[in-house]
């Protein structure tokens, strides 16, 4: 069996409320979700996040439809998810007031300087999202266009346009 | 020159990895029926549609009908069927996230008006009488957003078996539906089968579920 039909069969199994399929559904798709959110930029609101999202994962289990891929399931609202926290953040934030941040002290010093992750942030947010949603998640072509509600031609043309913006950058860098 | 697979792998290496899932994420559980399919969306579109025009023609007559020509039925009703099969399809991909996207929402939402309009307009004959335009009008207009109201409910029961995350667009092309079934029973019991009293409306009632639909999503999302 591989990845995704064991996916699919924990999520069978957590609709029929079996504990050690949801636990186990819960352990290989919270750290993508993590990953997805930090990989955004969200640093700081991952775990907020992901853990928002899966109790938008919960409550919408029922909506669920084996045999279908269940990572563009999750993922389709896990861009929900972050979508509306950020329209709710974009109301509150008049507001709140910033509090100063103080330095990271998390960020391992010894590690190699990232080369391809910083220049993401110079794409377009549609792009950077394909992107990752291919990287972080390893789903395929029209996976991503399930999650992205759009058409696989549409993902295509995203990630060609987001791999040739990061080669130009990369160009100009060297 | 570096590649599309070395850019790849280069990020992915790059990326930091996921946190595990804190302790006692799963909370309490129970069963849960699986979402419905597409086809089971089309039955049930298909079913209340027929329900309705049939039904309604059975029991407040079938005065359209008659006054038809065959042609002119065998199009409206074609064109009935296809509108109910893009709107279902529709509803279908935005009742479950992650389902593959069968047709452009937007398209769909305004395909059916645009296509009925068309019709009208080619089909029927054109013979305006303003005396009675208004006081046939107004009574065919209240009828068939009865029946649009009627069929909301159906509806409702629809997105209880769903996830919604873009409310805008699925309660448009819910709206639409239930514009349908009011227009479909109208064709069949409504005599005035004249070009501008179907335009304006028959159709009225297809862009008021339409915009009633988007007005009910535009307030579920206020309310969230």
């Amino acid at each position: 069996m591989d990845d995704k039909q064991a996916l699919v069969a924990l999520m069978i199994g957590y609709q029929s409320a079996d504990r050690t399929a949801a636990e186990l559904l819960a352990a290989k798709v919270y750290p993508m979700l993590h990953r997805f959110y930090s990989s955004l930029g969200e640093h700081e609101r991952a775990d907020d996040l992901a853990q928002e999202c899966w109790i938008r994962l919960h409550k919408a289990r029922h909506s669920y439809r084996p045999p279908e891929p269940v990572l563009p399931w999750v993922f389709a609202i896990a861009r929900h998810t972050r979508v509306d926290q950020f329209r709710k953040r974009a109301r509150s934030s008049g507001r709140e007031v910033a509090m100063e941040v103080g330095a990271d002290f998390t960020a391992p010093a010894a590690e190699p300087e990232p080369t391809v992750l910083p220049l993401l942030e110079q794409l377009p947010a549609s792009q950077k999202e394909v992107l990752l949603l291919l990287k972080v998640t390893g789903m395929s072509l029209e996976e991503v266009a399930r999650a992205t509600a759009s058409t696989v031609g549409s993902v295509k043309q995203k990630a060609h346009r987001a791999y040739e913006t990061l080669r130009r950058l990369m160009g100009e860098k060297s | 020159m570096i590649d599309e697979k070395q850019i790849g792998e280069r990020l992915e290496s790059e990326l930091r990895p996921g946190k595990a899932a804190p302790m006692g994420l799963v909370g309490e559980l129970t069963p849960v029926k699986p979402g419905l399919s597409t086809g089971a969306v089309l039955t049930v579109f298909a079913a209340m549609l027929t329900g309705i025009t049939v039904g309604g023609g059975l029991t407040m007559g079938s005065r359209g009908m008659l006054a038809m020509t065959v042609a002119q039925v065998m199009i409206m009703g074609a064109l009935g069927v296809t509108m109910m099969g893009l709107l279902g399809l529709a509803a279908a991909q935005g009742l479950r996230p992650g389902s593959k996207v069968w047709v452009n929402v937007r398209w769909a939402n305004v395909l059916p008006l645009v296509g009925f309009l068309a019709m009208a307009a080619v089909i029927f004959p054109w013979r305006w009488m303003p005396e009675n335009f208004i006081a046939d009008g107004w009574g065919c207009l209240r009828e068939g957003f009865y029946v649009a109201l009627a069929s909301s409910v159906g509806v409702i029961w629809l997105v209880r078996r769903g996830y919604v995350m873009n409310w805008a667009g699925l309660a448009g092309t819910l709206g639409a539906f239930c514009g349908l079934t009011g227009a479909a029973l109208l064709h069949v019991m409504c005599p005035e089968q004249e070009a501008t009293h179907l335009i304006v409306w028959h159709g009225g009632i297809l862009v008021g579920g339409t915009l009633g639909g988007l007005l009910a999503g535009y307030l579920v999302l206020r309310g969230k």
